[in-house]
Parts: structure tokens; C-alpha cells; sequence
């Protein structure tokens, strides 16, 4: 063997070894994924296909028949709660911050917020606690919707500051250029040409908000009641999973799956809408 | 005697030529970016109803001399200005004047044409109306909408598809659409910076004849890369340079027939020959 062939060899070996390494390292990486989509499906579909789990409240250990929908009212409730106060505040910082905040202010705010999408959310759960139920005496889907609030306006902010920078400025030039006042640009003219993107960041804090547990842990409570009381304790899919998962009862169990289940296929819709959107925005702009 | 030979020449090929006087005056007019200054000693009187084309190589100052004239640097951080810039005798930097009614008496049209994105053609013509609060009934902007894009040259193209997004047209088209929608607000005087420099040839023509159209009505200020250009549309011509310290001023100014036939500087004759870039 000559002496080049047998350094083509070895890059040969060497090629595939690392081929090989990487490959493997990807199907491990994998395994975890695949192992949550067959167990959801395997012990949560037969739940979900059932129609009582969509019109029936929860039943107690025992007795057939049980479903979600206190669990899945509880849920849109609290979420509705919680974007009403998010969204409007996040999307005013993000404006504020594109237009007015090229400055220290705007980088000290820019910080914070950064520095509250990576608090722990049960932290932010204790902050509703010591808030709104230690103060009120009881638990209620409205701190559980303030935690959930707390945790969406940084993402809201960011997101709405990312979609109106990405406005070229000769749109905004040609606004001032015409003797428009530069707040009537900035509402009429910037933020509808944002809206796409903000309306991407809105659905993705609200998916990530659907599936948070801790922070409802001690606001929201849960309950085995229908409740359309903001002020009352209130269940969600999250909460749900959660109280069911620890009890021995495998029915209840399977109920926890087919909650898990249901989130998961709502979080993954949200973002796979976000996602076309996005996609059919850059296609229309090219 | 050489500019007033000019002005006869000039004359012999539009009568009217013989009486103007200038709209538009700068006086002692400085640009400086954080300290930095980019635009020195500007006098400089621009003549109504005339195509005036400021031309120069890259980096003299000419947009900057352009945006200064209708307070665009009020939006640029760092930047100063000082000296004054009358229009029709009033200082626009004046304290007392709203920087807001300045840009409706001075439009501007840029280098890429820049319609509003989520607007439809005749929303955008009428943007300038409806949003500056000059014009909020629909009957009387529909009306402004259709005289200005007959005046743009654009009603015919467009006219049966007033409510289609504007960025559906083509560049040409949508450049004219921005004069049009420059044109809404009757402005004294519009600016022009490089309007064609992103356009084909088919549709550069287009908008040199507009402009030529339009000086009945309107005084243009336009910046121009494009020699052949200037020499089509210009009646008048203003040249710059940027001297060593990078600092942007008029060398030459005056009629364009003349300036090209016979320039008194001989840094103009450099640069309108090609010998400088």
C-alpha cells in the first residue's frame, strides 16, 4: 500500500467515524421526543376521542365518564385574563421601545425584561400569591391569570420591539416627509405594517403561557368545578395533570394524559400558525 | 457678462425663464453629525417654478444639503443645523415655526420609491391628507386622489384598481404614485433625492418627463448622480465638492445651459467631463 493511499484511508475511516458519532448523538438526541409523541398518543388519544372529554366536568375516582371541560374553560379563562393585561402593555413597551428607546432608558428596560422571561415561574407564581390571594384571603383565577400576565409581557414587548424595528425606515420618512406628526406615522402607518409580527409574538406567549403549571400551583388552586368566577379557585389542562398524575387512581390518570395530550396539540398548532404566518408575510413582502 | 449671456441662452429656449425669483434661500447653512461637519457655508437662492438639480461626487453633501431644507435632520440624532433657510421670506428653523407645516409646504420624494405597505393606491395618495387632519371627507379626497395621479401621470395605469395593495406596482409606477402622493399636500416646493437611481431606463423617462410637466406648477429641487440627467431636465445647477476635510460646498451655481457649455471653474469642467469621479 502506497503511502498516499494509506492517508486516504484513514480520512476515509475518520470521515465515517464521525459520520457515524454525529448520527448516533442525533438519534439519541431524538429518542426523548419520539418516546413523549408515542406515549401521548398511546395512553391520551383513546381519552380525547371520547366525547364526554370535551363536555363533561371532571368526575372523582370511580366514576366513568369524567372530562375536561371545567379544565379546558379554566384554562381559556385564565388565559383571556392574562393576555387582556399582557397584550396591551407589552405591545405599548415594544412600540415605546422601537420608536423612543435608542437610549440608556431604552437599554435598562430591555435588560429587565430579559431578566423576567428567564425568572422561574414558580417565583412568579409566589409574587401573585403574596399579591392577590395572601391579601384577599382566597385563591382565584385571577392571580393565577397575573402571574401568567407577568410571565407574558416581557415576551410581548420583545417580540412587538423586533417587528416594528424591522420596519425599514424610509416607510416612517415617508410619513414625516409628508407633514404627518410622527405619533400619527408610528400608529397609522408603522405598527399596521408591524402587524404581523406582532401578532406572531401575542399567539407564541400565549402558547407558552397555556402550558405553565407552577406559577398556578398556589393563585389559580384548581378545582373540580365548572367556574366562570375570575375570583373563585379555577382548574386548567396544566393544573390538571398535575393533581391527577399524583393520585393512584388510573382513571384519573388517564385523564392527566389525555389533558397532556390536549395541550400539547394546542401549543404545537399555536406555533405551527405562527410559523405559516410568518412564512406567508416574507413570501408577500419579496 | 457670461451669466447674463446664460440667462439670455436660457431664455431663448423658455421665455418665461426671464423672470424668476428665488422660493427657496439658504443663508449660511452648516450640517454638522456629532460634531462632525459635513456641509459649510450654503448660500444659495433655489428659483421657483424651476428644476433646479444639485449634482457632485459621492459624499459632497448633497442629500444633506437636500434633507436640511426641509428639517428631515430633526429626526437624525447628533445632527445640528445652523444658518437659516427661508421659504417665501419665513425661516423654517425659526422657534416659532412648526417643523410639521414646514413638510407640507416642502415635500419630498426619496431614491427608493417608499409607499406606505399595508395602504391601497388611492389610501396612499390620500394618506398625506387624511393623516395630516387637512382632509377627512371622503368625497373631497377621492377627489384629491384622482388630480393627483392625473397630474403623476398615473390615473390611466391605475384607475380601475384604486383599492389594489400599492405594492403590487412596479417601480416606475409606484415612484410615480409617491410623487402623487407628495403632490396631495400642494406643496410650495418638492425635493427629489436620486428619484431614479432605482428605476430602468423606460421608467427614468417617465419621471423626467413628469418633472418637466410638473415645473409649471411646483419649484424641484432634485439631487442627481446622473449627468446626462441633469443636463435633460435642469434649468438650473447647482455643483458641489467636498474639500479635504470632507466638508461639503457650492463651487459653482447658476444656469444649467451655461454651466455644462462653459463652466467657470475648472473643477466643474473636471467633474462634468468625467475627468473626476
Amino acid at each position: 500500500m502506497t503511502a498516499t493511499s494509506r492517508v486516504a484511508r484513514r480520512r476515509v475511516v475518520g470521515n465515517a467515524m464521525f459520520q457515524g458519532a454525529v448520527s448516533a448523538a442525533v438519534l439519541v438526541g431524538a429518542i426523548p421526543f419520539v418516546l413523549i409523541v408515542f406515549f401521548l398518543l398511546r395512553k391520551g388519544l383513546p381519552v380525547v376521542l371520547n366525547p364526554d372529554f370535551f363536555t363533561q366536568v371532571e368526575h372523582p375516582a370511580g366514576f366513568p365518564g369524567g372530562g375536561m371541560k371545567n379544565a379546558i374553560v379554566g384554562t381559556l379563562m385564565i388565559l383571556a385574563i392574562a393576555s387582556l393585561i399582557a397584550v396591551p402593555i407589552g405591545i405599548f413597551a415594544g412600540v415605546y421601545m422601537a420608536e423612543y428607546g435608542q437610549n440608556r432608558l431604552g437599554d435598562a428596560l430591555r435588560f429587565i425584561s430579559d431578566v423576567l422571561t428567564s425568572l422561574p415561574s414558580i417565583v412568579l407564581g409566589i409574587f401573585a400569591y403574596s399579591l392577590l390571594v395572601a391579601t384577599t384571603g382566597h385563591f382565584s383565577a385571577i392571580a393565577g391569570s397575573v402571574a401568567l400576565a407577568v410571565l407574558m409581557m416581557p415576551v410581548v414587548l420583545r417580540t412587538t420591539e423586533a417587528a416594528m424595528v424591522l420596519v425599514p425606515n424610509a416607510v416612517r420618512e415617508a410619513g414625516y416627509a409628508l407633514g404627518i406628526p410622527r405619533w400619527r406615522v408610528t400608529l397609522r402607518v408603522v405598527i399596521p405594517t408591524a402587524l404581523g409580527g406582532i401578532t406572531t409574538g401575542v399567539l407564541l406567549a400565549m402558547a407558552r403561557a397555556a402550558g405553565e403549571t407552577a406559577p398556578l400551583l398556589f393563585t389559580a388552586l384548581g378545582s373540580p368545578f365548572l367556574n366562570l368566577d375570575p375570583t373563585k379557585p379555577t382548574q386548567t389542562l396544566s393544573l390538571i395533570v398535575y393533581h391527577n398524575a399524583l393520585t393512584p387512581y388510573p382513571d384519573l390518570q388517564d385523564e392527566a394524559w389525555g389533558a397532556a395530550l390536549l395541550l400539547v396539540v394546542m401549543v404545537t398548532l399555536a406555533g405551527i400558525a405562527a410559523r405559516i404566518y410568518v412564512a406567508r408575510l416574507q413570501r408577500m413582502s419579496r | 457678462m457670461s451669466s447674463h449671456l446664460g440667462a439670455l441662452a436660457a431664455a431663448a429656449v423658455r421665455p418665461e425663464l426671464l423672470h424668476s425669483t428665488p422660493v427657496l434661500v439658504t443663508r449660511d447653512l452648516a450640517v454638522a453629525f456629532h460634531g462632525r461637519t459635513v456641509l459649510s457655508g450654503i448660500d444659495f437662492g433655489f428659483l421657483g417654478r424651476r428644476v433646479t438639480s444639485i449634482v457632485g461626487p459621492s459624499g459632497c453633501g448633497k442629500t444633506t444639503l437636500l434633507r436640511a431644507l426641509n428639517r428631515m435632520h430633526d429626526f437624525t440624532r447628533g445632527a445640528e443645523v445652523t444658518g437659516t433657510v427661508e421659504l417665501a421670506g419665513q425661516d423654517l428653523y425659526s422657534p416659532d415655526v412648526d417643523p410639521i407645516a414646514v413638510r407640507r409646504r416642502v415635500g419630498m420624494v426619496f431614491q427608493r420609491p417608499n409607499p406606505f405597505p399595508t395602504m391601497s393606491i388611492e389610501d396612499n395618495v390620500a394618506a398625506g391628507l387624511r393623516l395630516a387632519g387637512v382632509e377627512s371627507r371622503r368625497d373631497a379626497w377621492a377627489d384629491a386622489v384622482e388630480a393627483c395621479l392625473r397630474r403623476a401621470a398615473l390615473w390611466d395605469e391605475v384607475k380601475d384598481r384604486l383599492k389594489r395593495p400599492a405594492m403590487g406596482l412596479s417601480g416606475g409606477q409606484q415612484q410615480r404614485l409617491c410623487i402623487a402622493r407628495a403632490l396631495s399636500m400642494e406643496p410650495d416646493v418638492i425635493l427629489m433625492d436620486e428619484p431614479c437611481s432605482a428605476l430602468d431606463p423606460i421608467a427614468t423617462l417617465h419621471i423626467e418627463e413628469l418633472i418637466l410637466q410638473l415645473r409649471a406648477d411646483v419649484t424641484i429641487i432634485a439631487v442627481t448622480h446622473n449627468l446626462q440627467q441633469a443636463a435633460r431636465i435642469s434649468d438650473e445647477l447647482v455643483f458641489m465638492l467636498g474639500d479635504e476635510s470632507g466638508v461639503g460646498h457650492i463651487v459653482e451655481s447658476g444656469h444649467a445651459v451655461e454651466i455644462f457649455s462653459q463652466p467657470a471653474d475648472p473643477r466643474t469642467e473636471a467633474y462634468l467631463t468625467g475627468r473626476m469621479g
